[in-house]
């Protein structure tokens, strides 16, 4: 089951800048699905649990946050080969016109942060009917 | 494959193991994703080793436990899976696609054989965990010297 997470709304997030921060940060890659209705992003956050995980939403700017904390050592084992390092995932997005973010929903599930943006009401698609004479 | 090259003791360094890392490096702190997930295997481990024990990790964001095997054959270590991508139904489009899907597999050659039936492996929040104890035959015997 995916958790679902609380997206914070405030007119205080940042611009979409370069980030610069003490510790190892990284940028979660992401794929971006466009449906009739709404835009779905998933960002791979792994290691990151639902309560290290922030959404952020201001001034159109959409920002994720993950923390990994420290890789247990197994009980004094050495480190032999490292592939990844853990620390801080962040990205942000500016979301486009076309979207209404303040309906963001935002879950997480086995390390992917999962959000669905809908589209503005004014412009999803709608069938329209044809009449007959 | 080249990692595990490098338990082989001596001047093991590995060019392309290294060229492997410091892409993967980039990209993760790049804003950019693309090129990395062709050139660098997936999942990356990280390895750590022990007199008793070894342990292996590895970062599989969005693989549930049933698409995922472990096994262990001497001191080989097998992780294989697939990922699943977001379903594309009728009028979706993808728009951006830097995470990779499908299957993989993953070996892990340890510095020792290991005891097949105390391996533990726990995966949590898309990263996997695997305790492997060293086999008894492989450990050192000290061998008394006789005067």
């Amino acid at each position: 089951m995916a958790d679902k997470i609380e997206v914070t709304h405030g007119p205080s997030a940042e611009a979409p800048a370069e980030r610069i921060t003490t510790g190892p940060s990284f940028a979660p890659r992401v794929d971006v699905v466009e449906r009739p209705e709404s835009l779905v992003v998933l960002a791979d956050m792994p290691g990151v649990s639902r309560d290290d995980v922030s959404v952020v939403l201001g001034k159109g700017v959409l920002t994720m946050d993950g923390e990994v904390g420290p890789e247990d050592d197994g009980g004094g084992l050495t480190l032999h080969t490292q592939e990844y390092e853990v620390g801080h995932f962040h990205r942000a997005f500016e979301v486009g016109e076309g979207l209404d973010p303040s309906g963001v929903e935002a879950s997480m599930k086995d390390g992917v942060l999962r959000l669905v943006i809908p589209k503005r009401e004014d412009l999803k698609p709608h069938r329209i009917e044809i009449k007959g004479q | 494959m080249a990692l595990s090259d490098r338990f082989f003791g001596g001047w093991d360094w590995d060019p392309w193991h290294e060229l492997g890392r410091m892409h993967r490096h980039v990209h993760r702190v790049l804003e950019t994703g693309w090129p990395s997930r062709f050139l660098t295997p997936f999942p990356a481990v990280n390895v750590w080793t022990g007199e008793e024990r070894s342990a292996v990790t590895a970062e599989l964001p969005g693989v549930s436990t049933e698409d995922l095997h472990v096994s262990v054959e001497r001191d080989v270590l097998t992780v294989s899976g697939s990922r699943e991508t977001e379903p594309l139904g009728e009028g979706d489009i993808s728009r951006r696609h830097e995470r990779g899907h499908g299957s993989f597999t993953r070996t892990v050659k340890l510095p020792y054989s290991v005891d097949p039936a105390g391996v533990e492996a726990t995966c949590k929040e898309g990263v996997l965990r695997i305790v492997l104890p060293r086999s008894e035959r492989s450990k050192p015997k000290r061998i008394e010297v006789t005067g």
